[in-house]
This record gives structure tokens, C-alpha cells and sequence, in this order.
């Protein structure tokens, strides 16, 4: 029974994960991006997005899993969202690390233009992980002054760890999303590498701003259990929202795109 | 504007990149105060090592014609014009090429200089 359930969401990921990128996928990721898809970058967008889909499936399914069986010591059969979330987002920066792979020949070529955070993310966006690294120092701050360092409990230590660590590990991937090998090709070609560094990087902030969100809130929570419900509804909302927000946004407006 | 690369070829990758750049500064392609791509970004777009591009950019600095900036990156230097020195340096290697192949084909300096009187007539 144990390994059905534990089993269950693997093998859903896994059914989630494979078969053909829908035309519905790839047209809302154009309108999206604003990109026009032609017969030159159409293959890459697809490959984006099936590569993605697969690691981020597996991701939530590994997540998912790991979540359930969490529980069953203490007897819980339950579905745990933020192990599930945690898994996909591992699988998405696993992604992007399976996407800068790229095969070439002995010669090669580089155009001049200056890649930065700033060509694919406005500068809201761009503050939304400096926000988080704050807001996670202040949760550390306060669960220091509700605790005497001696009886601080180790759980949120813990929490507080987890959100730096995802924090550095988005940072890391991030600048190796905006870094990786661009190829010197046609417009069309361009505008589609453009837009799949946009998506990647709203989905990097917007996760690991999340995480990081929640683990200040769970921090917050171990030091300070009298308003945790309040502080896990409202505060998981605003935190919840921020990262759809950050999510749905489209970057800075582009050559090349419609 | 693109930079290119044969890794097949004798010419070290830095001195390729070096030479690409250093030519398209001294020709105004790339203006005084552009900025060129971070270390990390050329050395990923080629394939190469950060160290390798890196060190195309010493050389650059080296030679005056970039300068490089924590958090500003490296932009081309303000250009000045060639001196009759450097005139005279750079014509002077150009002759020993070619007073280095004429050797080789076996003509005399005769020969040799009436097919640069004639060269500088076209």
C-alpha cells in the first residue's frame, strides 16, 4: 500500500513528463514572449519545452514521493505541497543546467552584444531575490530575538539555511542561464533564444523566491508559534501571489519581438 | 558584430580573439566607450575557457586599446591616431614580408621593387 502511494505521483510525473509538446503549450509560450514561431526556431521552443516539462515533472513526482514518505513514520498519509513544489523547482534549475549543453565544431563564433540580467528581466523583477535575501535575514534576525541563541530550535536554523541555500543556488543558475552559449544565427533564431532565457529566469526568480519566502515563514514560525496560522495564511498568500506575479511577467520589451 | 574562432587552427584561441578585436578597434568598427561582452559570456559563446578569453582581454588592456573596470566592465579605449612612428613600424614590417617572399620566389630586388611601383600605381 506504502509503495503504491509513495509510487503513485512518480509514475504520474512520469506520464506528465513524456509524449508530444501540445500546440496549445507552444502557441500560449509565443503569445507569451511575444515571439513569432517560424520553421527556424520552432524546433528549439519545443525542445525547451519538452525538456523542461521532463525535468520539472520528475522534480515534483521525486518531491512529491520524498513528502509522502516523510510522513509515514508519524503515520501521516498525506500529500506534502511544499516538498512537491521544492521537488519541481529543483527539477527546473536541473533543467536549465541539462539545457546549456550544446555541441560544436572547431569553428566558432560569438556575437559582441552584452548579455545581462537586465536584457531579459524588468527591474522589479530583478529585485524580487535581493527582497527575498533580506526578508530571510529579518526571519533570522527575529528568530534570534524571540529565542536566546542557546534554545534557538534547530528546525529553524534549518529553515533559514534552506532559504539561503536556494537563494545562492538560483543566483548560480541564473547568471549561468544569462552566460550560456548563445549561437550567432538568424533573427527568428535570436528572438526564440531570447525568449526561452526570459521564461527561464521568471521561473528561476519566481521559485526561488517562493522557497525562500516560506522558509522565512516556517522560520518565523518555529521562534514564534503564537500567530503561526495567521502568519502561514496571509503571509504564504502574499508570498504565493508575488511569485504568480513574477511568474506571469513577460520581460523587457525586444527587437525581434511582436 | 561577431568574433570568430577555428580551435583547428595553429593560432592560439586567445591571439585569434585578441587580433579579431584589436583589428575591428583600430578601424572604428567598435567605437571608443563600446562595451565588450563579460569574460564569462564570450568564453561560453565559444566554447572556450574563461581564462582563454580573459587573457585576449589582458593583451587588449595591454596594448591600450580597452580597459577594464570592476562592475563596469571592459569598454574600448579612447582611440589616438597612428604617429608617423607607428606608420613607419608597421610599413616597415609590411616590407619584411614582403622582401621575405620575394626572397623565396628567387627574384631579384629589381624585380622585386618594380612589382611594388607597379602594385602602388593600381
Amino acid at each position: 500500500m506504502t509503495v503504491l502511494f509513495g509510487g503513485l505521483p512518480l509514475m504520474l510525473a512520469t506520464w506528465c513528463a513524456y509524449g508530444p509538446v501540445s500546440r496549445a503549450r507552444l502557441e500560449g509560450f509565443a503569445q507569451k514572449q511575444r515571439l513569432d514561431v517560424t520553421v527556424g526556431n520552432g524546433d528549439r521552443v519545443i525542445a525547451y519545452l519538452a525538456v523542461t516539462r521532463r525535468w520539472r515533472c520528475a522534480g515534483a513526482g521525486l518531491g512529491c514521493a520524498i513528502g509522502f514518505a516523510w510522513g509515514l513514520p508519524e503515520g501521516r498519509f498525506q500529500v506534502n505541497f511544499l516538498a512537491l513544489f521544492a521537488g519541481w523547482f529543483v527539477g527546473a534549475l536541473v533543467a536549465e543546467l541539462a539545457l546549456a549543453r550544446v555541441r560544436r565544431g572547431t569553428r566558432r563564433a560569438a556575437s559582441l552584444a552584452v548579455r545581462t540580467l537586465a536584457t531579459y528581466l524588468v527591474p522589479l523583477t530583478r529585485g524580487m531575490l535581493p527582497l527575498a535575501a533580506v526578508v530571510l535575514t529579518a526571519a533570522s534576525i527575529v528568530v534570534l530575538m524571540h529565542r536566546a541563541p542557546q534554545s534557538v530550535p534547530a528546525a529553524a536554523m534549518a529553515w533559514i539555511g534552506f532559504g539561503t541555500a536556494i537563494l545562492s543556488l538560483v543566483t548560480l543558475v541564473r547568471r549561468q542561464v544569462v552566460t550560456r552559449a548563445r549561437p550567432v544565427a538568424e533573427p527568428d533564431v535570436l528572438a526564440a533564444d531570447d525568449a526561452i532565457r526570459t521564461r527561464s529566469l521568471h521561473v528561476l526568480t519566481s521559485g526561488g523566491f517562493v522557497l525562500a519566502g516560506f522558509s522565512a515563514i516556517s522560520a518565523v514560525n518555529l521562534a514564534d508559534p503564537d500567530a503561526a496560522a495567521v502568519r502561514t495564511v496571509f503571509g504564504g498568500l502574499l508570498v504565493l501571489l508575488c511569485g504568480i506575479v513574477i511568474a506571469a511577467g513577460r520581460g523587457p520589451q525586444r527587437q525581434g519581438t511582436s | 558584430m561577431i568574433v570568430e574562432v577555428d580551435t583547428a587552427s595553429p593560432v592560439p584561441a586567445y591571439e585569434q580573439i585578441r587580433a579579431h578585436l584589436a583589428t575591428m578597434i583600430e578601424t572604428g568598427v567598435l567605437a571608443s566607450g563600446t562595451r565588450l561582452p563579460p569574460v564569462r559570456q564570450l568564453a561560453a559563446d565559444l566554447g572556450l575557457a574563461v581564462n582563454t578569453a580573459a587573457r585576449a582581454y589582458q593583451e587588449l588592456e595591454r596594448a591600450g586599446l580597452v580597459t577594464s573596470r570592476v562592475r563596469h566592465g571592459t569598454v574600448v579605449a579612447p582611440r589616438k591616431p597612428i604617429g608617423q612612428p607607428e606608420i613607419r613600424r608597421r610599413l616597415a614590417g609590411a616590407a619584411d614580408s614582403f622582401a621575405a617572399i620575394a626572397g623565396r620566389l628567387g627574384v631579384t630586388p629589381d624585380e622585386a621593387l618594380d612589382a611594388v611601383r607597379e602594385a602602388l600605381r593600381r
